[in-house]
């Protein structure tokens, strides 16, 4: 494959930005705390990594945004929260690229964004809002409840006239963006590919829904959540969710060369698999098989991977399973960890801000710690627990998995 | 009533489109020429209707072209 990564965008609970993402990163930062609702008299508490701090005006006028651009974003009215995270993320990642005067046929830039059902707070809060006055519900609700709203104002404001559309696969929604991204960019068809994934705004109903399926990890009072979330770890109870966005630009190998700009990485290759399952329980098979379509479709060996960066969701049976297929993968170099321990699990947005974690890493040459991993499930693997490692990492394979049965994964080469 | 009414059309307008903000808005200029689309005059309609609880539907005022014209027919149809 033929597609380099030139342009990063991220918001996360440890860190808004970039560069201060990296920084967190590097110090293995956490920020969980416990969010609380009142629904007819009664009162609901779940863990989350929180993302505080973010203010989109404030935010994106500190980007080195063209004037007219700037003026574009900042008329811009009825942006979800979700919305305008994947905004931020988008223009940042496009500053970051340094695409503003690069690309002059704007026909040739495609938009994909990552997730469905991404603004379900937002919604809800609509239908609580006009539940008893229906009548003054505000028209501009039928443009915003779309996925693809995002995609809309971007396109406005930075002027793309190729295609743009969400693409899904639940939690591998991140991956399968990129994976589209790649395609997009592979048929010949654009030179660039802004790959942005929103917020995925929970609702109270998601909350609760993952919680009732035994997904979520449970909170009450009493629960210390600094501790509550251990991926890979033997008390593991479920995932926290976290509120991440990211957006990465992609680019034709060659494009980005014709100004001097390197990029952070290459997406090597892809693997995507299913395992016949509606279900949400997962398939050490299916996973396995992903992890080896991603190698053989960048005609890499086992032995060349320096790193996973896991789904690693905390799960107690999806952590189990994505260990058996690694340990078939038989990688005897491979180091793991686990970026949802620091950050919370993005869901939709998981596989991007992965991506983006992976590139990172790797440009800056070091692997994170794994948050509240003190006795791991299986002894079999090169674990990251307490201290970060420092040194080259050339390859990663980056994995995200999905209700359904849908497993992808993404071998990602450092420039 | 009328003083009331355009006065709500107003801060909802600039709430639309806060780059009038310093701009002498006249009540016979039309929303168009003052930078609204149709969505935005759907939503100025929608927000002012409920700013007066009216009990009037939306469409009954899609015609109104200038802040003059919907304050009057608002006051009309109440």
């Amino acid at each position: 494959m033929n597609v380099t990564v030139t342009g990063l965008g991220a918001i996360t609970p440890i860190g808004i930005g970039i560069a201060k993402f990296t920084e967190a990163l590097k110090n293995g930062d956490t920020h969980f705390s416990k969010i609380l609702f009142e629904k007819e008299g009664v009162d609901y508490t779940f863990p989350i990594g929180n993302t505080v701090g973010f203010d989109f005006r404030e935010a994106v006028s500190r980007l080195p945004l063209e004037q007219e651009v700037m003026d574009r974003v900042l008329r811009m009215r009825n942006l979800s929260k979700s919305a305008s995270y994947g905004m931020y993320c988008a223009l940042e990642a496009w500053c970051d690229a340094q695409l503003q005067d690069a690309v002059s046929d704007r026909s040739r830039v495609a938009i994909v964004s990552s997730g469905s059902n991404i603004q379900q707070a937002d919604l809800y809060e609509n239908y609580e809002k006009y539940a008893h006055k229906l009548r003054f519900l505000r028209p501009n609700y039928a443009l915003n409840f779309f996925d693809t709203d995002i995609v809309g104002a971007l396109s406005e404001v930075l002027g793309i006239r190729g295609e743009g559309h969400a693409i899904a696969a639940a939690s591998a929604s991140g991956n399968m963006g990129i994976i589209q991204g790649c395609r997009l960019i592979n048929s010949g068809e654009y030179d660039t590919v802004i790959v942005v994934a929103p917020l995925m705004d929970l609702s109270l109903f998601e909350y609760q829904g993952f919680t009732a399926m035994g997904a979520m990890a449970g909170a009450d009072e009493t629960t210390d959540v600094s501790k509550l979330y251990r991926p890979f770890d033997r008390a593991h109870a479920g995932f926290v969710y976290g509120q991440s966005a990211a957006c990465l630009v992609l680019e034709s190998a060659s494009h980005p060369v014709q100004r001097k700009q390197q990029g952070y990485g290459s997406i090597l290759g892809y693997g995507i698999s299913m395992d016949a399952n509606r279900n949400p329980n997962p398939s050490m098979q299916g996973e396995l098989e992903a992890m080896k379509k991603a190698l053989d479709h960048s005609q890499l060996r086992a032995d060349q991977v320096d790193y996973i960066n896991t789904h690693g969701t905390g799960s107690v049976i999806g952590d189990k399973t994505e260990v058996e297929a690694i340990i078939a993968m038989d990688m005897p170099r491979v180091k793991v960890n686990s970026t949802k321990s620091l950050i919370g699990h993005g869901l939709s947005a998981a596989g991007a801000i992965e991506a983006v974690a992976s590139l990172l890493q790797m440009k800056e040459g070091f692997l994170h710690r794994s948050n509240n991993l003190d006795n791991p499930i299986h002894e079999q693997v090169q674990w990251l627990r307490e201290t970060e490692y420092t040194g080259d990492v050339d390859h990663t394979l980056s994995n995200s998995f999905g209700f359904g049965g849908i497993n992808t994964s993404l071998v990602i080469k450092k420039n | 009533m009328k003083q009331k009414v355009v006065s709500i059309i107003k801060e909802n307008l600039l709430e639309i489109i806060p780059a009038l903000e310093n701009e002498e808005l006249s009540l016979d200029d039309t929303f168009v020429d003052l930078g609204a689309n149709s969505l935005d005059r759907g939503e100025l309609i929608t927000m002012t209707l409920e700013r007066l609880e009216s009990e009037s539907s939306r469409v009954e005022f899609v015609g109104a072209q200038t802040i003059n014209e919907l304050a009057d027919m608002i006051v009309e149809k109440g």
